[in-house]
């Protein structure tokens, strides 16, 4: 009898011992990096798991002085590209849902076969085309590039978005005279509300995150994004490890504050998108 | 009537207006830069002196003369196939979160494995790369614990391969968890009970009635996962630049470093293997696209 609960208990309880070693396994390289950035070299060496007992602040104050222009530059890049993508999203997933165009099937195909061409391949091409457009070296050349491959899944999220509210919604507007501008303004904009968010947070955390193209475009040290300023900082601290990993949590912060305030929306909208497709 | 008809049909043509933007930015930012690229993939290019017409001679020297692309396409079969014995891990974690009888305790799983999610990918890369480091990192103490001196993984011919397929471990990607978590709990309750009454154990019902019936999701997501790593060289480049001697080089990077490496700049060249790649990648859109129909 003891016997066999004893077995119970243990094979009910084996997931979450399993699991609660992936947790610790998953964690255990973020809490390395917080621990080290309170760290100097000394410390690192002598004490590499623990608490430092003198922990020294001041590596983030130094990160911060040499990252602060390239998270300038990230918070200007990036949001720009969300808002360009949710306009120009919003818009056409409205069209392609709820109003009349010529030859409808065939220019959505058409979308979805643009989602098929892999950005990453088109690199050099990009390269040469904003090279040959002088916006090297320039947000645009970031920017706009970056509006063009978030707009592409945006717009088929938000086409199934609209696709999911009543036609009746918007005739009723219709008929009551309403122009078609008075209807995006006052009723498709403010229905469209948690498509933005999604859209927003999807958009931002892909395009944050994006190293390569940013790496390439922006060449001069006051342009730089931060994954790009990050990877130049591990050129130029090469031993400071403490200011390194000072620089990788504060670049943490933003985004998994925002993660955490939005938790709901993002985890939503992500499996949304993957059921749809 | 008709001129009814005619305003309706002017409606028609003023509603392009709204997805012109898209169009205009798909085409010029993509749609250009593909076309650009596949013709200059026939042209020895280097955007300054160099621009020839050589027909198929860079695809011809890609297959036959470049000792470094057999090399990287190896390299990406095995990097492919780890990709998808890591994403099993992401499957099991999901399902043994569902195991977890305690609603608290599952939720809180749920946020600890979804967050890191949320950490820029190049810290996780760089974090790895201090967790390597020979002498002071992480793995250097725990094998200093055994008495043993770790070697530099990413500098071995020998191990870097597997160095960087074992970053993230044990690879639980934030958005795979969910999306298998998500289907795993729209399974029908019914169709398990039913198969564990017929007598079979919780693995046979896992492996032989809820994994067939999430197959859809799973797929979506292998295929997504394949196409982002025939792409990837991110993390190649920022760890060891292909090296040593090309034992870490995969095609992506190839392309990178023929265009923008010091002294190289064949653009040309380099487009070619961008077209390669996106031949494959297609490929293996299109036969999952064609097996889909036939589910």
């Amino acid at each position: 009898m003891k016997n066999k609960k004893l077995k119970r208990v243990k094979s009910t309880h084996i997931p979450e011992i399993i699991l609660l070693i992936f947790v610790v396994l998953t964690i255990a390289p973020i809490y390395i990096m917080i621990v080290t950035s309170l760290k100097d070299q000394n410390q690192i060496v002598t004490n590499f798991w623990g608490i430092p007992t003198m922990p020294h602040w001041e590596n983030y104050s130094k990160a911060w002085s040499v990252i602060r222009k390239y998270v300038l530059n990230s918070f200007i890049i990036t949001p720009s590209i969300c808002v360009g993508v949710i306009m120009i999203s919003v818009f056409a997933g409205y069209a392609f849902a709820k109003l009349e165009l010529p030859a409808k099937e065939l220019l959505f195909t058409i979308v979805l076969m643009f989602q098929m061409i892999p950005v990453g391949l088109l690199l050099i091409p990009m390269y040469l085309n904003i090279l040959s457009l002088h916006l090297n070296d320039t947000y645009w050349g970031v920017i706009l590039p970056g509006i063009a491959g978030g707009s592409i899944v945006a717009t088929v999220l938000s086409r199934s978005f609209f696709e999911g509210i009543p036609d009746s919604v918007f005739e009723a507007a219709r008929i009551d005279g309403a122009k078609e501008l008075v209807i995006v303004l006052r009723m498709v904009m403010p229905l469209s509300l948690p498509i933005m968010g999604t859209i927003f947070l999807q958009t931002f955390f892909s395009k944050f995150n994006e190293f390569m193209w940013p790496f390439i475009v922006l060449s001069s040290d006051k342009m730089r994004t931060i994954p790009v300023g990050l990877n130049q900082l591990a050129g130029q601290y090469g031993v400071d490890y403490g200011l390194q990993m000072a620089a990788y949590c504060i670049v943490s912060i933003p985004l998994i504050a925002l993660i955490v305030c939005t938790m709901k929306i993002y985890i939503g909208g992500v499996t949304v998108g993957a059921v749809k497709e | 009537m008709k001129i009814q008809k005619l305003k309706k049909n002017n409606r028609k043509y003023y509603n392009l207006l709204y997805i012109l933007p898209l169009f205009a930015f798909m085409v010029a930012f993509m749609l250009m830069p593909f076309i650009t690229g596949i013709v200059k993939s026939f042209y020895r290019y280097d955007a300054v002196s160099v621009n020839e017409f050589i027909g198929f001679q860079n695809y011809i020297d890609l297959f036959t003369k470049d000792s470094k692309f057999p090399i990287a396409l190896k390299n990406m079969v095995f990097l492919l196939c780890a990709m998808v014995f890591c994403f099993g891990f992401s499957v099991m974690a999901a399902k043994l979160t569902l195991m977890v009888k305690n609603k608290k305790k599952q939720y809180l799983f749920r946020v600890l494995f979804f967050l890191p999610m949320a950490l820029p990918s190049i810290v996780v890369v760089m974090m790895w790369k201090f967790l390597y480091y020979p002498e002071i990192g992480a793995f250097a103490h725990i094998f200093r614990w055994f008495g043993a001196t770790f070697p530099n993984v990413l500098g071995t011919e020998k191990y870097v391969l597997w160095a960087i397929v074992l970053i993230g471990f044990p690879w639980i990607s934030g958005f795979n968890y969910i999306i298998v978590t998500s289907a795993l709990q729209s399974v029908d309750i019914g169709v398990i009970e039913s198969a564990q009454i017929d007598g079979a154990g919780a693995l046979k019902t896992f492996f032989k009635v809820e994994l067939p019936l999430i197959s859809p999701q799973i797929k979506t997501l292998l295929t997504l996962g394949v196409i982002g790593q025939i792409q990837e060289y991110e993390r190649f480049l920022l760890l060891t630049n292909g090296g040593p001697n090309n034992a870490s080089l995969v095609p992506g990077l190839h392309m990178y470093k023929m265009a923008f490496s010091s002294g190289n700049s064949q653009y040309g060249y380099a487009c070619a293997i961008a077209v390669v790649l996106f031949i494959i990648t297609l490929i293996i859109s299109l036969i999952v696209m064609k097996r889909k129909k036939e589910d």
